[in-house]
């Protein structure tokens, strides 16, 4: 069985140009465009990976998802997809100054890579790869 | 900058402190008095003289319990008073108007115009006036006599009665005058410094107000860059998606039209994270974004990316720097900024089999002295001067690479000025550029100083 992604963006030809990418390499794609939207659709496909823009309706809506997430509250409502891995992209790292290293900031920003803009799609399918150890 | 305003209030309290604290030495010195005096000068009472530095030095006790608790202007006026009443008894008990110790009343007069308000002086003046008046009164029709002193004829200075008018108005005018001249020269020291304060919150205000649009201009450059860098980052994913096959075969005729235009894109991106860094290169750091990093390591950091780069061209880059812990309290990125600038203009423009040398030398003045020098097609000399302004690139570099923005060189000069630091330039055309950067730093003193190099 193809392994799922979910992909959260708001722009819609970056999502387009990972699905292309995605898709030719057997994955089955749900897109959605907010952060909210995303985890709604967390539920209802229960995917093997999420891709996770940063701003979204807000600067930080990517940020909220990955904590709703991978929120330790063992009765959250999300406490069964705490373990799917986060692959965050964005160029908000540019935008506002700073950069995240998932090492050092792993427990302040508890996603697992980290991706950039604009998407390289070999770059893309190797951390995909990675995150999935699939060969 | 430190502008503080003082209140006048606050100043007038400051004074008022003063003041009590120089009457513990008019105490001091009245009390020595008290005691040497009548040995010296027959006629004098040890007693008398103390009993009067004893009521100063009660009322000056009762002045340092009210000090915080009355009006100040108030307590000043009550203070000059009784010492006014304390120099008269003691010039009475001292030889009338002979005492040297009328003398003290110019001194206190002094003292008093810098205390309080013109007015309030020359009330005080005046009262000094009806006092000495006073005591001539009681003296001359023999209320209170004078104590005799052997060897004075006092009493015939009182006998003279045109004398004592004389005396009085003497008197009279130099306390008037005096007031006038010291009130006069500490109006205009006030006035002076009034100025000087509103010239200085002028000059605070105004920088401020500049501080706050520079801001706003960041602000509307990182948004309008970020507006900018999305659509493209966007094209250029798209363009790579197809490029890369994902969309099915191309021929060769479209993957030509396609990579011309993501090296376009790829061009204008660098431009607007250009634009971004020199914004950012004039932003002052907050103090809280400020780290210590080791200048050392992170420039070996810096470098060992850029050394893939010099070895396509066949370019000897060399990194030298004192064996010496040094720091540098601020943004890495910063850091970043300045070094891949200045090493990837010097592996850009020289020519291959030439040299790129990067040297660290401490100087006495807590500067880190960097000289990034190449042997690449160098500066003309008529250029040298602009090579630091945004979008300028010189005549030759032009010709010898396409690309590039003109803005490297501005963004390094503004991140190292915001530093407190300075970049000077030598070049020669076609021999070569030297860049040398002076970076504030902080040595750590129990590592060994200035020794051997690493390199």
């Amino acid at each position: 069985m193809p392994k799922r992604i979910l992909i959260i963006d708001d722009d819609a030809d970056i999502v387009e140009a990972m699905r292309m990418v995605l898709e030719a390499n057997d994955f089955e794609i749900s897109t959605a465009f907010t952060g909210a939207e995303g985890l709604e659709k967390v539920k209802q496909v229960r995917p093997d990976l999420i891709i996770l823009d940063v701003m979204m309706e807000d600067d930080t809506a990517g940020f909220r998802v990955s904590w709703s997430l991978r929120n330790r509250d063992p009765h959250s409502e999300y406490a069964e997809y705490r373990d799917i891995p986060l692959l965050m992209i964005s160029a908000v790292s540019e935008m506002k100054g700073f950069r995240f290293d998932p090492r050092r900031d792993g427990d302040y920003l508890p996603v697992n890579e980290f991706l950039s803009k604009p998407v390289m799609p070999l770059d893309l399918i190797e951390k995909v790869d990675a995150l999935l150890s699939r060969e | 900058m430190d502008l503080r305003f003082i209140p006048l209030e606050r100043e007038l309290s400051d004074r008022l402190h003063w003041f009590i604290r120089l009457r513990w030495f008019a105490i001091a010195g009245l009390t020595m008095f008290s005691v040497v005096g009548p040995l010296l000068i027959q006629g004098l009472s040890t007693v008398l003289l103390l009993s009067i530095a004893g009521v100063i030095l009660l009322y000056n006790l009762l002045f340092l319990v009210l000090e915080k608790r009355w009006n100040v202007t108030y307590l000043i006026h009550c203070q000059v008073l009784l010492d006014w009443l304390a120099l008269t008894v003691l010039c009475h008990q001292t030889g009338g108007i002979d005492s040297p110790f009328v003398l003290f009343f110019v001194f206190h007069v002094i003292l008093i115009s810098m205390l309080t308000n013109r007015r309030g002086c020359f009330a005080q003046g005046f009262m000094s006036i009806v006092l000495i008046c006073i005591m001539i009164v009681v003296e001359k029709t023999g209320l209170f006599p004078i104590p005799e002193i052997p060897g004075f004829n006092i009493a015939a200075h009182y006998e003279r009665t045109d004398y004592l008018l004389l005396y009085i108005l003497s008197f009279a005018g130099v306390v008037m005058f005096t007031i006038y001249l010291t009130t006069s020269i500490v109006q205009q020291l006030r006035q002076r410094e009034e100025k000087l304060i509103t010239l200085q919150q002028n000059l605070s205000r105004s920088y401020q107000e500049l501080v706050e649009l520079d801001a706003a201009k960041s602000r509307f450059v990182r948004t309008v860059a970020h507006e900018i860098r999305s659509p493209m980052a966007a094209t250029q994913s798209l363009l790579r998606v197809a490029l890369d096959g994902f969309a099915g075969d191309i021929n060769e005729k479209v993957r030509d039209l396609l990579v011309r235009s993501e090296r376009r894109i790829i061009q204008l991106l660098d431009l607007v994270n250009e634009l971004l860094d020199l914004v950012r290169g004039g932003q002052t750091l907050p103090e809280e974004d400020k780290s210590d990093i080791n200048v050392y390591e992170a420039i070996s950091r810096i470098l060992s990316h850029m050394e893939g780069r010099a070895e396509e061209k066949n370019i000897h880059l060399k990194f030298r720097m004192p064996d010496t812990q040094v720091i540098f309290r601020g943004d890495e990125q910063d850091l970043e900024r300045i070094f891949q600038n200045l090493v990837g203009n010097a592996i850009k423009y020289t020519p291959p089999k030439g040299y790129v040398k990067v040297i660290g030398r401490l100087r006495r003045d807590n500067f880190l002295l960097f000289k990034v020098c190449d042997t690449g097609i160098g500066i003309p000399e008529k250029e040298v001067p602009r090579v630091f302004d945004e979008f300028f690139r010189a005549s030759n570099a032009k010709r010898s690479q396409r690309n590039g923005t003109g803005l490297g060189l501005s963004i390094v000069k503004k991140t190292i000025e915001k530093y407190g630091g300075q970049i000077k330039l030598h070049s020669k055309e076609g021999k070569g550029s030297c860049f040398s950067v002076y970076l504030p730093v902080i040595v750590l003193k129990d590592e060994p100083p200035l020794k051997g190099y690493r390199s």
